[in-house]
């Protein structure tokens, strides 16, 4: 007889200039929680990092997923490749597994889908997660900087990859 | 399926697209603060929030708290096992059926263990 069925908490954080996006999956396709988290001016890689033991502290996820910010994988400006690096050697000190993926890795994911923007793997997303429709932006016009929002799919097309990916993602050794 | 968190009131809340203080109104509450301090497991749901929940989302009681249902069955067990306790070695005459009564108490709690997947008795 089969047992119960428990699904894996897998949790993506998606790192930006003005902070981060997460989400939370209870399963492929049922997000339980999403956010961006502004962390601006002073010790933002301090405050970050405190918010994202926060999150890690009420949740308790089985699985962490990272972009991979390693030299082979995407290239992100100094802070953000190090506090990529410090969330997963938290997630390290408890046990938690870290699973990272590179921006390209992302897109062949999707590839099938035929996005090959953010703003269509943002729709893409959409359509197959209703409850993010709300949070798709405007297609942004050149002079425009990127929508906040944009972070909860960056960090949503993260954990998604991973399901995808089964467990084969890249292990954390490959962060920062 | 065993369901992790302790209420699934706000992320079913937040997949509707509804705000704490659209979901209140709903509720019958005056203020989405309470809302959230049902959401942040600072304050438990009473009977006509909980009912009322269980009608906007359309699911069962169990489904949307989980973690409530297994606390109260927990509790439960173990007061029923004290009593059960407390009970032994008393000649009353009622004692017999009482204690065939806790029995079946503590099976259905049992029974209501698996069936929610709730972790076992500590």
């Amino acid at each position: 007889m089969n047992g119960p069925r428990r699904y894996a908490f897998v949790l993506a954080v998606y790192l930006n200039t003005r902070g981060f996006a997460f989400v939370l999956f209870e399963g492929p396709l049922a997000p339980v929680d999403w956010s961006v988290r502004e962390v601006r001016g002073p010790k933002k890689y301090a405050r970050c990092l405190a918010r994202i033991v926060g999150i890690l502290d009420q949740y308790s996820p089985d699985v962490l997923v990272l972009q991979d910010t390693s030299p082979r994988g995407t290239r992100r400006v100094p802070r953000i490749t190090e506090l990529n690096a410090a969330i997963a050697e938290l997630a390290e000190v408890r046990g938690l597994p870290v699973h990272t993926f590179s921006r390209d890795k992302v897109r062949e994911a999707f590839w099938h889908y035929g996005a090959t923007t953010k703003q269509a793997l943002a729709e893409i997303i959409a359509k197959h997660i209703p409850a993010f429709e709300r949070y798709v932006p405007p297609p942004r016009k050149p002079w425009q900087s990127e929508d906040a929002r944009m972070g909860i799919f960056d960090a949503a097309a993260l954990a998604l990859t991973f399901f995808q990916d089964g467990l084969d993602g890249q292990s954390k050794g490959a962060v920062g | 399926m065993v369901q992790r968190l302790k209420m699934y009131l706000r992320p079913l809340r937040r997949r509707s697209g509804l705000t704490q203080r659209e979901f209140a109104f709903l509720l019958g509450l005056k203020h989405g603060a309470g809302v959230s301090r049902i959401e942040r497991l600072k304050r438990p749901p009473n009977l006509v929030w909980a009912r009322a929940s269980v009608l906007v989302f359309g699911t069962r009681a169990q489904e949307l708290f989980p973690g409530l249902f297994c606390e109260v069955r927990e509790a439960v067990r173990r007061r029923a096992n004290d009593l059960y306790e407390e009970l032994q070695g008393n000649p009353s005459k009622a004692t017999r059926a009482k204690l065939d009564f806790l029995e079946g108490v503590l099976a259905r709690l049992e029974e209501a263990r698996v069936e929610e997947g709730c972790p076992g008795a500590v």
